[in-house]
């Protein structure tokens, strides 16, 4: 079965008077508990108990190999799976049973802090690509037996191992049962990465935003789970998928919940407001100034005009331009092996800077526009959605370019209408804003204070509602 | 699914099939910053425009290109201002863009002959704006536009400037027309004029200057105010903004001048109507500091005090008189809104007896005037060394 | 059953009256006078609101179309009901003319008016399709967001040294006649007499017995807003130029000017505006859509809305040749002719077909 594989290993052994063998995946097993649990004591018990000899296989397992997790079998089937995800298998001569000692061991990356989203106050741990490391992240943060963790394996030939947890009580059991029935009907060849299942439970396998979140963060799970949402752990991938998602997601960092809310409060407005800039800002200043010249303040008007004099371009093409070299040039920035990377920034800011107007090719105020916005995408937390907001930019720019700000205005509703139909397991995407639910805008315009916050999102469910004490508002006794 | 995300594609793709109507890039508008009106050769309407020259304009400006002029006029004439602006946008290589016009000057002769039928284009065509200031000028409008800018870039920026600080009377379209059309009240504007920077030098620069107003009966110019009656007007307005005031001490007092600045004024215009009469009074109200005093007068002393008061209340008497005189004798016209008061005082009384015959009846109305200053301070001169012996 | 929540229905009701009011200004005829003309009307209408109201409880969970046949039977209710739909259908091409009359002169000059409206029945078209609990949700935030808009603007207008007091006094100054025309027969059917339209969704609202309290809020708050902005038309321009303006709200906001920046919003009023119209054109079109589709007693929406499109296209772009016929259409003959006997005269006679028919069959069942 195992021919043409270089590395597997088999490792013939006595013990005692019996011929045996273990089986193993060189580059899986840990060699050194290999040498000091299994191989010693298997070889040193023919001397120690030669007379007794051995009758079963479950004699070894009791007494003899020193490794905790130890399980067996009699099928054919589960030994290849065991020997395939690390496990060492020792077979011993004319007994039915294979003994399963998991010593597993492979070279895994540190628990090191997450690039993705990087935070100035709160815990550095991030996610890595293996799931037991992953799993304790989570644990430690909880301990209690109600966080469940249910492990599941997909796909046909990776066989990727899954874990979805929750905290039972908070979590609706309708929405785990959705999400075990989702990935139950998943079935392909393998599972490289989060992205496959996410894109495999979608509610709406056409959505330009992202139904389903994710996070290299165990910090953000686990705020994520007390809420009341549903985390899948995936094998192999630093990335941990967040069900359900909501729109507003997208403001929310780990860090708001770290600093004091006031701080977080403002810094969330903010983020608003560079939402809106990186969705419509360029589109605004096509709109204004190839329509509705207008509405600028004539000394505004006037520089425009100064500075617009030489260009060749229309507004709408020297947007699209400039926006298409912006994000070019920030695809570079993030594909590019690290030493190359600065060099692209350098020349590009040249390109697109200084050169470029001094050229007379693009105006100095529109790469005012595109650096703002091109800042202001980098604001959104989430990583996928800030994306998505990037795409809807060009189509709100040719609205714009064709129907003023009547086309971004109506560009901007079908958006909104197109939001509004959205839900992310069976939670409507615009939530809780609409439908709206006042208790909870709380968490979404600012960020209250946590003694303010003392029921939990119902739009996630309504288990368990209270988070905080009543009245926990500190402060000096009395 | 796949339906709906066809309508959007098809949203999306519509406006790129057609072709992009009514897009007019920045640097194919002529920006108009200034309209100037005046009449023409036969009945015709000449339109002035002063437009930007943005390549006049920015930092490297004047760099190797021969003409600098940040602004140029260009005027046509035409039997309606549509048929002149049509004519000048045959001249110009760029749209002719009213949105950014903030200023209309509109000359003597045409004003005399009604302005109505110009103004009705303002309120009707898009661009130009019901906010942008109305200005007249003695003799043609258009010289206004071509004076030279020195401070800032355009002479317009520099009128629109100096009605910002508060000369002028700061008269919108918006409420000329109101004005115009409201029972009871008549227009008036500031009037525009060019004035030479230096004093006694001839070959000085000219700048406009906004001082004295326009008045109008109905919607034709009746005749000119002065500064002086202009700043009385606004007084009887209750809409002064700031100025100054100064008066001669007779001489049995001791001579001298007495200077004050205006800090706050308002007037009550109150009217007594009755079936066969109406009598106005005109309660106003100053208050002034005082700046210069050339006089003998102690201003530290309160006697001194209440007769520079008494002076003051004199003055500014005398003052809204001459403009009451001069708009309700010479000119006959109600710029000040009587009518008006007279209509919120007895709404009734005022449809079925005045409404129809108020411009026979204003210019024989009786107008009392009350006038109350006080002074709410002297400067600084009171620790001056003058005075420094004395107790405080 | 997609159902819609009572602050849901607060918010249609609202976008709703606001709709086209916003556009054309309302009651302008009385003047100075006209925002007391629109709290008369108010009041006025909150008396109509509260007929259709009691109409709904006696016919519970049945919409506007099905009163008539549920009270006069099959033969004389069905033909009464289908005027309906068509009212509906009128009105939505009319809002899609009033679209087409705005767009072209306040942002779009040159764009051919086919393309404006062809593009927003599209976005329309959108909305309905994604169905009343879309609706109920986009007017749901875009309703405090006009709101807002409308007050900062109202506030910016106020420092922008335009307001002058003087030009609403004296009130009532012609008299209460003038007020009186405002008010019938164009005040209360406008706007408030409308609100029989929202009975097409009231059966839907998860809470029932909260209408009454929720439309007659709504009401008032719309009331308010109109007044207001009224107030503010008067404030700023006085009679006579009020008078003779098509876009008061609009011309109205043109006058903000703070400190040579804060200039020359309109363009961002007149979307505004065209989101209330929207809004609005969005609700008569579900209402046209859902009453056939009652009517013919259709399982699905579905085959109805894309020839309600195309017959509201054709509506909205034929009804009219120019704006001021438009406007005089909409002000002296529209109301008169078409609202007072359909929302006035026939709700009316049903409530008293219905309250006798009640009155017999309590006898009968002693």
């Amino acid at each position: 079965m195992f021919e043409k594989s270089s590395d597997i290993v088999y490792r013939e052994l006595h013990i005692g008077n019996k011929k045996g063998m273990l089986i193993f995946l060189d580059g899986l097993v840990n060699q050194q508990l290999m040498d000091s649990d299994v191989l010693k004591p298997l070889l040193n018990w023919d001397e120690q108990e030669l007379n007794a000899g051995i009758t079963s296989i479950k004699q070894l397992l009791e007494r003899v190999v020193t490794t905790a997790d130890v399980t067996s079998s009699q099928k054919l089937q589960d030994v290849t799976d065991h020997i395939l995800s690390g496990n060492t298998v020792l077979l011993i001569d004319k007994m039915p049973d294979a003994l399963f000692i998991s010593i597993k061991g492979w070279e895994k990356r540190a628990i090191e802090q997450p690039e993705s989203e990087v935070v100035v106050r709160g815990p550095r741990d991030g996610f890595t690509e293996n799931l037991r490391t992953n799993t304790s992240l989570i644990r430690r943060r909880l301990k209690t037996p109600r966080l469940k963790m249910e492990q599941k394996k997909v796909g046909r030939l990776s066989k990727t191992d899954l874990v979805i947890t929750y905290i039972e009580g908070i979590a609706e059991d309708s929405l785990v049962q959705e999400i075990h029935e989702r990935i139950d009907r998943i079935d392909i060849d393998a599972i490289l990465e989060s992205g496959y299942i996410e894109e495999l439970i979608d509610d709406n396998p056409f959505s330009v935003f992202p139904l389903v979140g994710h996070t290299e963060r165990p910090d953000k799970v686990v705020g994520s789970l007390l809420e009341g949402s549903v985390g899948i752990i995936i094998d192999n991938t630093p990335f941990c998928l967040i069900a359900p998602q909501t729109f507003f997601q997208l403001i929310q960092s780990p860090e708001d919940y770290y600093q004091r809310y006031i701080t977080s409060s403002f810094i969330r407005m903010l983020r608003y407001l560079f939402l809106i800039i990186s969705l419509l800002l360029p589109s605004l200043y096509v709109a204004v100034t190839t329509f509705h010249q207008e509405m600028l303040p004539t000394s505004l008007l006037l520089s425009l005009a100064v500075a617009r004099e030489a260009t060749p371009f229309p507004a709408l093409i020297e947007a699209l331009i400039m926006e298409v070299a912006f994000e070019g040039l920030r695809e570079a920035g993030v594909r590019l092996p690290r030493a190359v990377g600065s060099a692209v920034s350098i020349v590009g800011a040249l390109v697109i800077g200084q050169a470029a107007v001094d050229a007379g090719i693009v105006s100095s105020p529109m790469v005012i526009i595109v650096a703002t916005t091109g800042i202001a995408s980098f604001i959104i937390p989430g990583y996928e959605q800030a994306n998505t907001i990037r795409i809807l930019r060009f189509p709100m720019m040719f609205l714009a370019g064709f129907m003023g700000l009547y086309g971004v205005f109506l560009g901007v509703i079908t958006l909104q209408i197109y939001i509004l139909r959205l839900r992310s397991f069976g939670v409507p995407y615009f939530s809780p804003v609409a439908p709206l639910d006042t208790t909870n805008l709380k968490d979404i315009f600012v960020r209250a204070p946590w003694w303010a916050m003392n029921k939990r999102p119902g739009y996630l469910g309504k288990n368990k509602a209270n988070r905080i004490k009543h009245n926990s508002r500190p402060g000096p006794n009395q | 699914m796949k339906r709906k995300c066809r309508l959007i594609l098809l949203i999306v793709m519509i406006p790129l099939l057609t072709s992009c109507w009514g897009r007019t890039e920045v640097i194919d508008i002529a920006l108009v910053t200034g309209i100037a009106i005046d009449k023409g050769e036969n009945k015709n309407i000449l339109l002035s425009l002063q437009i930007a020259v943005p390549k006049n304009l920015g930092p490297q400006a004047g760099k190797g290109s021969g003409g600098s002029e940040t602004t140029i006029v260009v005027s046509e004439e035409g039997q309606d201002i549509m048929e002149a602006y049509r004519q000048i946008q045959l001249k110009l290589s760029r749209e002719v863009f009213f949105g950014q016009s903030n200023v209309l000057i509109i000359g003597e002769e045409l004003a005399t002959e009604g302005v109505s039928s110009v103004l009705d284009f303002f309120t009707r065509f898009r661009q130009p704006q019901l906010g942008s200031t109305i200005l007249f000028a003695k003799g043609k409008a258009n010289d206004k536009l071509n004076l030279k800018p020195q401070i800032e870039s355009m002479t317009t920026e520099e009128i629109r400037e100096q009605e910002k600080r508060g000369a002028g009377l700061e008269v919108k379209v918006r409420d000329f027309l109101t004005r115009m059309l409201a029972d009871g009240d008549e227009p008036f504007a500031s009037e525009v004029s060019s004035e030479p920077l230096e004093k006694e030098n001839n070959s000085s620069d000219m700048v406009p200057s906004l001082n004295g107003a326009a008045i109008f009966k109905g919607d034709k110019l009746v005749g000119w105010m002065d500064d002086k009656e202009s700043r009385g007007l606004l007084w009887m307005r209750d809409e002064f903004v700031s100025g100054a005031i100064s008066l001669t001490v007779p001489g049995n007092e001791g001579g001298g001048q007495i200077g004050a600045e205006i800090l706050q004024v308002s007037s009550k215009i109150k009217p007594t109507v009755s079936k066969d009469n109406v009598k106005i009074k005109v309660d106003s109200y100053g208050e002034v500091e005082i700046f210069e005093n050339s006089s003998t007068f102690d201003l530290n002393d309160p006697e001194n005090i209440q007769k520079v008061k008494k002076m003051f209340e004199d003055e500014v008497k005398e003052r809204l008189e001459l403009t009451v005189n001069k708009a309700q004798k010479e000119l006959q016209s109600d710029v000040f809104g009587i009518g008006h008061a007279v209509y919120r005082s007895n709404p009734k009384l005022w449809n079925d007896m005045y409404k129809s015959k108020w411009a026979e009846v204003f210019p024989e109305i009786e107008i009392v005037i009350a006038t109350e200053i006080k002074i709410k301070g002297t400067g600084f001169t009171n620790q001056s060394i003058i005075f420094s012996n004395q107790k405080d | 059953m997609e159902r819609i929540s009572v602050y849901q229905l607060f918010t249609i009701t609202v976008f709703f009256q606001l709709g086209s009011s916003v556009i054309f200004g309302f009651a302008s005829s009385a003047g100075r006078d006209a925002w007391l003309a629109i709290l008369i009307s108010t009041a006025l209408g909150i008396m109509l609101i509260l007929m259709y109201i009691a109409l709904m409880k006696m016919n519970p969970s049945l919409t506007v179309v099905e009163w008539f046949p549920a009270q006069l039977g099959k033969w004389i209710g069905m033909p009464i009901a289908w005027l309906y739909p068509l009212l509906f259908l009128y009105v939505a091409g009319r809002i899609l003319a009033d679209v087409k009359s705005i767009i072209p002169v306040t942002i779009l000059p040159q764009t051919p008016s086919w393309f404006i409206v062809l593009s927003l029945l599209l976005v329309v078209l959108y909305g309905v399709s994604s169905g009343i609990e879309v609706i109920a949700r986009l007017t749901e935030y875009l309703l405090p967001m006009v709101l807002i808009i409308f007050m900062i603007e109202v506030i910016l207008l106020f420092f922008s040294d335009v307001v002058n007091i003087n030009y609403i006094l004296p009130v009532v100054g012609q008299g209460w006649g003038k007020i009186w025309t405002a008010v019938w027969p164009t005040g209360i059917t406008q706007t408030f007499a409308e609100t029989l339209t929202l009975a097409m969704i009231w059966p839907l609202v998860k809470e029932t017995e909260k209408v009454m309290k929720v439309t007659i809020i709504a009401a008032i708050v719309s009331g308010i807003t109109i007044a207001i902005l009224s107030l503010m038309q008067s404030l700023v321009f006085g009679e006579s130029i009020l008078e003779r303006t098509l876009f008061p709200v609009y011309t109205l906001m043109q006058q903000i000017s703070i400190a040579d920046f804060l200039d020359n919003l309109d363009a961002i009023v007149s979307l505004v505006m065209v989101l209330t119209a929207f809004a609005k054109l969005t609700l008569y079109f579900f209402a046209a859509v859902r009453s056939m589709q009652l009517l013919l007693n259709l399982s699905s929406s579905r085959y109805l809305i894309l020839p309600v499109a195309i017959i509201t296209y054709m509506l909205g772009m034929t009804m009219s040749t120019n704006l001021s016929e438009h406007i005089y259409v909409g002000i002296h003959i529209f109301p008169l002719h078409l609202w007072v006997p359909l929302l006035i005269v026939l709700p009316f006679l049903l409530l008293v077909v219905t309250v006798i028919r009640r009155i017999f069959t309590k006898v009968s069942s002693k």
